[in-house]
């Protein structure tokens, strides 16, 4: 196990080397960043716009399109746009649809997403609806600020930010659940769960990569075959950055990759202690592990964060698979849990986002990041070593 | 076995005391004998809701963004699923944008909306698609019957008699509407500009209670015959926080200090509620 773990490790090392070389290479590289007075190209838009005040946001590969809320446009379609530049933004440009280059796929898959989108908005209020749709179809929802605040001072934004993170901690905790109902139960839920993510969220990258990761955690767990599926999960990461190396400045890989490396290292142990007490020691090592992705992000950390997260994770599963059967078959008892459900997660959010004091606005350097993944190491190697003498 | 239960029965429990305690003040709000009046906190632009003691619930606009349906799932019952009438006041953005979801939301029962020029913006473009895919009734200026049976609130709208479709100015255009419950008057007057005003002033032959102040507080809709012929008892600035207009205007609010009216502003207040029951009525927050 230790030999696995300090080999994995170094595959991570290795990794972050080459990812952080070829992303440097790419953002010093001067030509990437477009700053032109007129600046035209067509593409077709692969990420779900989303908006952002009251522009939308539409991601055409390395150039973000900021236009009007209206009309809306949808992954699949093939668009041409044209306008002045500025750090590879175009401030309400000039677009027109291909329609005859569009993706028919992708244009299906958007259809079921905004159905599923508009049947939710008939059944859940805000906040539920975003909440629900951020943690289902990883949709990033125009919130209030003092939601925003909120979610940030109580240590919980990673719920509605990065999506990949939930799909890591519902297959986690949906392993864990199925896994008594016997191997063919659990691996056709998984398979089904996984797809249906890809599906609703109209194939978003993030989404794509923790439900792969996915996939590996829920093999580990059916062959108990922890070493190898640490292999397996380093070696994706590397295919998929391979792919493409500006990944690893996403943070939504980061907090799905260390989610699911802290679950498949813990994950031999869960099943010796009580199931509060696992999901205890997840939640409590998964947070640890993410501290210092959010700190180097956001600028700060909530010290009451892993309370909130302890209290609040729970929920998201349940309110995952219940959003997913309520834009199924709307019926007013899901209507109401989930709604519940919503108004007790907001409720812990608004008590953990008022104490001020326990917000420490601090940003760890990259030194500072590894500095504390070192020790984080050296912690959880004791922690293994512990639990396997427990164990044993 | 038996400790599961137990946990998943104090769980359960967590929840519909959450459900409770998150969904109560809006329940009691929406269910009691009042007149319930929110001047909502949307940011910079307008939407004020209006629910009466016999459940019908008027909009007027719908602010800037989706911010509306966050705060108005604050105000109304999660079950409740219409809208009586919906009055957008002009065509502008910041009172028109959160409406869309609006209509997607609720069953909307009457519109009240100009739309007999060409639209101002995608926005708008977009507004008119959802009002026409919305059955709604026809003739909506006459807004009583779009209210629920028994309801005695009385709605008035005034339009710019030189302002329809002659004006390239839509704060010209605002529709301005009286909500009467007894003696009881408030009035909404959009983005009303000085000129508007002066054309309506000989309409409106009531004193009010509380005024919707014009345009956020814009010098340019400050006209003091009007407030000095309402006679208001309270003026309401939808207003948003550090805004770019620079709304409101500092002479317009000495303007109201100088004749005793208190200003509230939902920049510095946030939705501001006022409740009203046989003529008397009381601010909530």
């Amino acid at each position: 196990m230790e030999r696995s773990f300090f080999i994995s490790i170094l595959f991570i090392a290795t990794i972050s080397v080459i990812g952080c070389y070829r992303v440097y290479g790419f953002i010093i590289n001067p030509q990437r960043i477009l700053n032109l007075d007129f600046y035209s190209s067509e593409g077709l838009i692969l990420n779900p716009p989303y908006d952002k005040g009251s522009l939308q946001n539409v991601e055409m590969g390395q150039v973000t399109l900021r236009t009007a809320a209206y009309p809306q446009y949808v992954p699949g379609q093939y668009i041409k746009f044209s306008g002045k530049i500025l750090h590879n933004v175009i401030y309400y440009p000039k677009i027109s649809e291909l329609p005859e280059k569009s993706n028919r796929w992708l244009l299906l898959i958007s259809m079921f997403r905004v159905g599923v989108i508009n049947r939710l908005r008939k059944v859940l209020p805000e906040p539920a609806y975003s909440l629900v749709l951020g943690t289902i179809l990883g949709y990033k929802s125009n919130w209030p600020e003092s939601y925003r605040s909120a979610f940030i001072s109580s240590g919980t934004t990673h719920v509605i930010v990065a999506s990949g993170y939930n799909v890591s901690i519902l297959i986690a905790i949906w392993s864990f659940f199925a896994i008594r109902f016997g191997y063919r139960f659990y691996i056709f839920g998984s398979l089904i769960l996984i797809l249906g993510f890809i599906f609703m969220t109209g194939i978003d990258p993030p989404i794509v990569r923790a439900s792969i990761m996915g996939i590996i955690n829920v093999y580990a767990l059916i062959r108990g075959e922890y070493k190898v599926s640490l292999y397996i999960l380093v070696f994706v990461a590397l295919v998929m950055l391979a792919f493409n190396p500006s990944f690893i400045l996403d943070i939504g890989f980061q907090l799905s990759f260390t989610a699911t490396f802290i679950i498949i290292l813990l994950a031999p142990y869960v099943n010796f202690l009580r199931p509060l007490a696992s999901q205890v020691m997840l939640v409590v090592f998964i947070n640890l592990a993410i501290l210092p992705i959010v700190s180097y992000y956001f600028g700060q950390v909530s010290l009451f964060s892993i309370v909130a997260n302890l209290l609040v994770l729970w929920v998201v599963p349940v309110i995952t698979v219940g959003g997913i059967l309520l834009a199924l078959f709307p019926n007013v008892i899901l209507q109401v849990i989930v709604i519940a459900l919503s108004d007790y997660f907001f409720i812990i959010q608004d008590y953990f986002s008022q104490f001020e004091f326990a917000v420490i606005q601090y940003r760890l350097s990259l030194v500072g990041v590894v500095i504390y993944y070192v020790i984080f190491s050296l912690v959880l190697k004791f922690l293994l070593r512990y639990l396997n003498e427990k164990s044993d | 076995m038996k400790n599961q239960i137990k946990s998943i029965f104090v769980l359960i429990l967590v929840i519909l005391v959450s459900l409770v305690y998150k969904e109560y003040p809006s329940f009691k709000n929406f269910y009691d004998d009042n007149l319930d009046i929110y001047f909502i906190n949307v940011g910079q632009g307008d939407a004020e809701l209006i629910t009466t003691s016999q459940g019908s619930v008027i909009l007027i606009d719908g602010g800037p963004s989706n911010n509306l349906s966050y705060e108005i799932s604050n105000l109304l019952p999660f079950w409740i699923d219409y809208i009586n009438l919906v009055i957008v006041s002009h065509s502008h953005a910041d009172h028109i944008s959160g409406l869309i979801d609006m209509l997607d939301r609720y069953r909307i029962n009457c519109i009240l909306y100009d739309d007999t020029d060409d639209p101002i913006s995608n926005t708008e473009k977009e507004l008119r698609e959802k009002i026409y895919d919305n059955p709604t009734k026809d003739s909506p200026p006459i807004v009583s019957g779009c209210l629920n049976k028994d309801d005695t609130l009385s709605v008035t709208n005034y339009a710019n008699p030189n302002g329809a479709d002659k004006q390239k100015n839509q704060n010209l255009e605002s529709i301005v509407t009286l909500i009467s419950d007894g003696s009881f008057d408030v009035l909404f007057t959009g983005d009303a500009e000085n000129e508007e005003q002066v054309n309506i002033i000989d309409m409106i032959n009531t004193d009010i209670e509380i005024l919707k102040v014009p345009h956020h507080g814009a010098s340019d809709s400050f006209y003091g015959d009007l407030i000095e012929k309402l006679k208001p008892e309270l003026a309401v600035i939808s207003v948003g926080k550090d805004n770019s207009y620079k709304h409101p205007n500092q002479s317009v609010l000495d303007a109201y200090e100088k004749m005793n009216i208190p200003v509230f502003r939902t920049d510095l207040k946030g939705t501001i509620h006022i409740k009203e029951k046989d003529n008397y009525w009381w601010l909530v927050n």
